[in-house]
């Protein structure tokens, strides 16, 4: 679970680290457009780390059943 | 048929001048000494290849960077099988069997036409290639070595996808390429010029490995597979070898040495280091030997290198001059070409003669060399660029990478990642202004659209299979 949490506050961090950055540029993308959108991935996968950390400790906890 | 002769008698001329046969020379030994050693994979030589690399290019000459990483990367892949051997040799007091040596001559031949079919293969393909594949092409020729890097990385999917997303981001940190714009740094300084390519690998692979192997020194690091006969042995792990080399990351990504805990890790073949008996790891060492020359085809093609190991290559070729100051330039490779068969010979030959003379080297204890190691390659990259920040990056690296060997992270997609994030970027900024911001484009041009749905075919067949072998 642990390692699901520290992707979700990198890629919180980096996200807004990433707030000053310019506006895509008409018909192609700014500075800052690629890092956000790999950084918004990075948040919803890590999310999903940790849920699978939690299932896993549960499934764990009961032994595996 | 000429073009290939005078292509091969060219680059042998170049290889045989004294600052490349050099950096040869250096290269198959160090491999051999790198493999040899206890707690470095194959990845970690490499990045000390890299630092050895820029330590001596201003020594060495224009050409010989790319035929320095060539001949690291052959040596230590012989130089593990060796390690191997002797340790097999040691525990059964065996002499050398005839079958064995039947068995690396074969591997030889088989290596040998590998290397010429990669030549010869790359020199009629780069021609198509160069006509057919623009920016949008490339950024989806990335993207599926990506996904099927994903596909058969270590870890659950949503980590391994995570990995790579990782990596590319950490690939972006520094001033942005068309406008320079700081990106990521956190307006620290240090950061404005990206991270160095050598303290994250550096840090991943040897640090990680160095402290892992120093934790676990006194176990036995070989896992064994069950014998079967020679030929069928053999015969079957070139073909795997074969296929293992036109799949991205080659079939699997490199350097897991840690059992992946969710899901049980893909049997590697191919590490001559994980093998028990002799047969086995002349068989393993025989199906890396053909995979690794078919592997850079992709990358000398000029398509995309298809594992981190072809992609640190790129990072060489495309930063060196002379003669191979661009991958497009034929000359490149025919050397590579030339370089590969010589890379053949003679790390073969160091394999079979200690063995014929029955000499069998004391292994060396992990809790020895994994501090000699660090202390190598931090004083190595203290004396490239005196940067005590970047000494510090390293040792996090090295520590994250530890971590991620523990939690079953797989490390070889985060630098994956990584490499990749400045290509990928570029090509997609450069396909969306062609398109006018229609992002669609990636669908619409065959060939990208052909790359895309592969990469997401290989990625849920290849994760369903291992769940289905899973459970």
């Amino acid at each position: 679970m642990a390692p699901g949490v520290v992707l979700v506050v990198i890629a919180a961090l980096a996200y807004f680290s990433l707030r000053n950055l310019p506006a895509p540029t008409d018909g192609g993308l700014g500075p800052g457009s690629m890092p956000r959108i790999l950084s918004a991935i990075l948040f919803v996968l890590g999310a999903v780390v940790v849920v699978e950390g939690f299932i896993g400790r549960r499934v764990g906890a009961s032994g595996g059943a | 048929m000429m073009d290939v002769l005078a292509g091969l008698t060219q680059a042998f001329a170049l290889l045989l001048s004294p600052s490349v046969l050099t950096a040869c020379g250096i290269g198959l030994l160090t491999g051999l000494v790198i493999g040899f050693l206890p707690g470095i994979s194959p990845l970690g030589g490499l990045a000390l290849a890299y630092l050895l690399v820029l330590a001596l290019v201003g020594v060495l000459g224009p050409n010989s960077p790319a035929v320095l990483m060539v001949a690291v990367a052959y040596g230590t892949l012989y130089g593990r099988a060796f390690a191997a051997i002797n340790l097999a040799d040691r525990a059964n007091g065996d002499a050398p069997a005839t079958s064995d040596r039947s068995a690396l001559l074969g591997g030889l031949i088989a290596g040998l036409a590998a290397a010429l079919a990669a030549g010869v293969i790359t020199a009629a393909g780069r021609l198509y290639v160069t006509l057919f594949m623009g920016p949008v092409e490339f950024a989806a020729a990335f993207t599926f070595v990506l996904l099927a890097g994903v596909a058969f990385g270590s870890g659950s999917t949503a980590s391994a996808l995570a990995m790579v997303v990782l990596g590319l981001l950490l690939g972006m940190i520094g001033e942005d390429i068309e406008t320079g714009a700081p990106r990521l740094t956190f307006d620290l300084p240090f950061l404005s010029d990206g991270l160095s390519v050598l303290a994250v690998g550096i840090g991943l692979f040897v640090i990680a490995n160095a402290i892992h192997s120093y934790r676990q020194a006194g176990g036995d690091p070989q896992q064994g597979v069950a014998p079967d006969s020679a030929f069928q042995r053999v015969s079957r792990r070139m073909l795997l070898g074969v296929l293992a080399a036109v799949l991205p990351t080659n079939g699997r990504s490199a350097s897991n040495s840690v059992d992946d805990r969710r899901i049980p890790p893909l049997p590697d073949p191919f590490d001559p280091a994980r093998q028990k008996e002799v047969p086995e790891i002349v068989s393993a060492l025989m199906a890396s030997d053909v995979r690794f020359s078919l592997s850079l085809i992709p990358l000398m093609v000029y398509i995309a290198p298809s594992d981190v190991v072809g992609a640190l290559l790129q990072k060489v070729f495309s930063s060196q001059e002379g003669i191979l100051g661009t991958t497009r330039d034929l000359a490149t490779v025919w050397l590579v070409c030339a370089t590969l068969i010589v890379a053949h010979v003679v790390p073969l030959i160091t394999l079979v003669l200690p063995r014929l003379a029955r000499w069998w080297p004391r292994p060396i204890d992990a809790r020895i060399a994994a501090p000699a190691i660090v202390a190598c390659a931090l004083v190595g990259s203290y004396l490239i660029d005196q940067s005590l920040v970047n000494l510090g990056i390293m040792l996090g690296f090295g520590a994250l990478g530890y971590l991620m060997m523990l939690g079953n992270f797989d490390r070889s997609l985060l630098f994956l990642g990584f490499l990749f994030a400045t290509g990928l970027e570029e090509n997609i900024r450069r396909g969306l202004m062609i398109a006018r911001g229609d992002a669609m484009i990636f669908l619409q041009r065959p060939i990208s659209a052909g790359f895309l749905i592969a990469g997401v075919l290989v990625l849920i067949a290849v994760r369903t299979w291992r769940h289905k072998r899973e459970t």
